[in-house]
């Protein structure tokens, strides 16, 4: 092991220039990588930010008591996505209207004319919008209910935007894994042939298949880390300068960093073997 | 009982791309602590011979036992062990150009999984023995043509082999450097090493008491 890491650091030094050059793609490549996590981290969270306020409001027909609005809670809290129901009466939703627009508004009418209406929050995993309508259709059909509300535009377009977000981040995650594999596959082919009359010598004095392939593979793996490692570094760095002017940006969770740096690593690896195979080494 | 031959050839034959002999029924032993002549003119066979015998290409038909092992019939798995017994010097040198001689020696030791402590030891021993111990700081390309080989002949017997191929390690040397080679591997040989020496060139063998295998188009001439 030790002998391999020797060597395989050893070549890199010899071909600067190439160890240079791939070392520096893979931290494009990471780099990029690093954006789009960090844009779908964000994306993620404000949508969940905006989940955990979906609720439905059923508004009630006029003329339905307080005990068949009991009746109705209970009905609605038997449906299985829904979590709480609250029921807020007529003379209640007057008091937040006045709260918020104040006494004037509603001093020329002589009665109340806000409805008697139920807030009803969904189970945590029921707040997509699929769910959220599927739930808003099934209550609108209870008697009693006059009309169903829910942000239903805004859920709509927020899935569609980070479903969009999360198939753009998959795509180009697998095209830069590509990539990686590729180019390192290439580097190492170059390194091989310029190593061969070593890799010759050293099975004509009977070095084994592992010890002769070892300092390639780990040659291909430290691509891959030290790209991974820099692209990390500088997409963290414009997180930070980017995070002065906007407050509450997320970065990428350190578990996820720590496993992009290790699949970079594991890419390389396997650049290497697809070059060693190719050369009929494994 | 006498003891097992280093080297057993049993009608050997290499016959490339189904039609080009390079050697044809070919059959010879040596003993332990032989030192054998392979004579014959370029493009005999020799250098066949010698990629035969340590695994590089397979016989088209015949057996190659080395240490009674059969090493046609070796999986590529196996061949590295029985590399590991075998001391090659190659026609070209083949050292690294990048590495000093002593790192050259180093890589050979290293490669087949030898101590760091013990490392130093057997190389400088083997150094000393050709007598490039003064040198082992150079680059092959500072050393003489002569130099060279010997260089390429410590890394070939730093393993301890039982068996040391030399092809043509005399070639593109003057006759004093020729010389000294030879006297290097008859050393060596006193040792106790089985040696095979390929060479074609007859005038400076002539002189050597040893025994004498020719090759002519492929097949061993008589006589």
């Amino acid at each position: 092991m030790a002998y391999a890491l020797t060597e395989a650091l050893l070549a890199m030094r010899r071909s600067k220039l190439t160890a240079l050059a791939t070392i520096g793609s893979l931290t494009v490549f990471m780099f990029l990588l690093g954006l789009f996590l960090t844009l779908h981290t964000n994306l993620s969270a404000v949508a969940d930010g905006i989940r955990q306020r979906v609720q439905i409001e059923a508004f009630l027909a006029d003329g339905v008591g307080p005990e068949e609005a009991e009746e109705l809670t209970g009905q609605i809290a038997a449906l299985d996505p829904v979590e709480t129901v609250t029921y807020v009466d007529k003379d209640s939703a007057l008091a937040v209207f006045r709260e918020h627009f104040g006494d004037e508004t509603l001093q020329a009418l002589d009665h109340n004319p806000l409805p008697a209406s139920l807030k009803i929050e969904l189970r945590e995993n029921h707040r997509t919008f699929d769910r959220v309508e599927e739930a808003a259709r099934r209550i609108g059909e209870l008697a009693g209910v006059a009309e169903v509300e829910y942000g239903r535009r805004w859920l709509s377009r927020l899935d569609a935007l980070l479903s969009a977000v999360s198939l753009a981040t998959l795509a180009i995650s697998l095209i830069l894994a590509v990539c990686t594999v590729l180019l390192v596959a290439t580097t190492i082919r170059l390194a091989f042939h310029a190593r061969r009359q070593a890799v010759e010598i050293m099975q004509l004095v009977g070095a084994n298949r592992r010890l002769i392939t070892a300092p390639f593979l780990i040659e291909g793996a430290l691509y891959g880390l030290m790209g991974g490692l820099l692209g990390v570094i500088l997409a963290g760095l414009l997180f930070l300068a980017v995070s002065r002017y906007l407050a509450g940006l997320r970065f990428v969770p350190a578990p996820l960093l720590l496993g992009l740096v290790v699949l970079a690593m594991l890419l390389g690896a396997l650049g290497s073997l697809l070059s060693l195979r190719r050369a009929g080494w494994r | 009982m006498t003891e097992q031959p280093i080297l057993e050839i049993d009608g050997v034959s290499k016959i490339y791309d189904g039609k080009w002999a390079a050697l044809q029924e070919v059959s010879l032993r040596l003993s332990r602590g032989e030192f054998a002549l392979l004579v014959g003119p370029c493009g005999a066979g020799k250098t066949t011979l010698m990629r035969l015998i340590c695994g590089q290409e397979r016989p088209t038909a015949g057996t190659i036992r080395v240490a009674g092992r059969d090493v046609g019939g070796m999986k590529n798995s196996q061949l590295p062990a029985l590399r590991r017994r075998l001391g090659i010097v190659f026609q070209d040198g083949k050292q690294l150009a990048d590495r000093t001689i002593f790192e050259n020696i180093a890589f050979v030791l290293r490669a087949t999984g030898t101590r760091k402590k013990e490392l130093t030891k057997r190389a400088v021993k083997a150094l000393t023995l050709v007598g490039l111990a003064h040198k082992s700081r150079c680059l092959p390309g500072q050393l003489s043509g002569g130099e060279q080989r010997k260089a390429a002949i410590a890394r070939a017997i730093v393993n301890k082999p039982f068996l040391l191929l030399a092809d043509e390690p005399t070639g593109n040397l003057d006759p004093a450097a020729s010389r000294e080679i030879l006297d290097l591997l008859t050393r060596i040989n006193r040792f106790g090493t089985t040696v095979l020496l390929a060479t074609h060139d007859t005038n400076l063998v002539r002189e050597l008491d040893h025994r004498r295998i020719e090759l002519l188009a492929g097949r061993l001439s008589q006589g």
